[in-house]
């Protein structure tokens, strides 16, 4: 979908899980789209976190602090659905049932720092919205804060005005598609207007030139 | 009523204590921006959300004293900037529900 809707770099983020975007990164060797390993984590003050990382041995590192940290509580699939894990050819090969829709036990500045140290940017998702986000669960951001960037819904970010340039507070902002299904990808996207980001390396170079 | 009273009467472990002031009631959140918006001046303030905001979100609102429910984690940083503000801080293993209920009821005496 993705390269049918002519993106060239994209980002698979999973809440709290990760092997469907390193499945994303598999199939893009054979592909001309690059795909970024990440995920989308909830820290203890309910914050959602987005994490991008160089490589998918980084993004298996955050893996193991991710399961370390998850409480151990069984998914019910009434409530929450299955959680489901495909294969490169689109087959089933797992049922997840460890819930993965709460919050990990670390707090948000310890994430932050473990995610720098594996060699990573720490990006706070929607901090416009009203639920799970920086400014709704902590009531503002702090300048110091050792974010990479922040991230905005695709409602905030407006076409016209809106570029890869703009800041929040000082941090660069970016936003995602927030796809929950296939058919959404590429109906949002951010405009690169220099050619300039490629994959992680010149992300992080470009974010920290903001 | 005292902090030192509430301190005492709830069995509260001190993190960081800066006066003995005097708590006039109580509010009970998670969320900042909630907080933000209800919690009154000179109140004790009971939550989950041991963050380095919430220290913040204190000053603003004039909130004495805050008390970390559950036994969660508070890291030193957060400590620190609390003792620079002079905002008490007390840490409890019991849940919000029964030290807000305790507390509650020995406002309500005193009124």
């Amino acid at each position: 979908m993705a390269s049918k809707r002519n993106l060239d770099v994209v980002s698979i983020t999973d809440h709290n899980a990760v092997q469907h975007s390193i499945a994303a990164c598999q199939l893009s060797e054979k592909d001309q789209i690059a795909v970024i390993p990440g995920v989308e984590l909830t820290t203890r003050e309910e914050v959602h976190l987005l994490a991008y990382f160089p490589d998918v041995e980084s993004l298996l590192k955050l893996e193991k602090k991710i399961d370390s940290c998850l409480p151990k509580i069984r998914n019910n699939p009434e409530i929450f659905g299955h959680q489901v894990r495909y294969d490169l050819n689109g087959e089933i090969v797992e049922l997840d049932n460890k819930l993965r829709q709460t919050a990990l036990d670390i707090g948000l500045d310890n994430l932050v720092d473990f995610i720098h140290n594996i060699g990573g940017i720490a990006v706070p998702a929607h901090i416009d919205k009203d639920r799970f986000s920086m400014l709704s669960q902590l009531g503002f951001l702090d300048p110091e804060a050792d974010f990479d960037a922040v991230e905005i819904s695709k409602f905030k970010w407006e076409k016209e005005s809106s570029h890869l340039s703009n800041t929040w507070d000082g941090f660069p902002v970016i936003a995602g598609s927030d796809s929950h299904v296939i058919e959404d990808i590429g109906l949002f996207f951010m405009e690169d207007i220099n050619d300039e980001i490629r994959d992680f390396t010149s992300l992080k170079g470009f974010l920290k030139r903001k | 009523m005292k902090l030192s009273e509430i301190i005492d009467k709830c069995k509260l472990g001190k993190i960081a204590i800066c006066s003995d002031c005097e708590i006039e009631t109580g509010y009970c959140s998670d969320l900042m921006s909630d907080v933000m918006a209800h919690a009154a001046q000179n109140c004790i303030w009971v939550t989950i959300q041991a963050h380095k905001n919430s220290i913040a979100v204190a000053l603003i609102k004039d909130i004495r004293a805050i008390i970390f429910t559950n036994n969660v984690p508070v890291e030193p940083e957060v400590i620190k900037k609390a003792k620079e503000e002079k905002i008490n801080l007390l840490r409890t293993k019991k849940d919000s529900f029964t030290v807000c209920g305790k507390i509650y009821g020995m406002l309500e005496v005193k009124n």
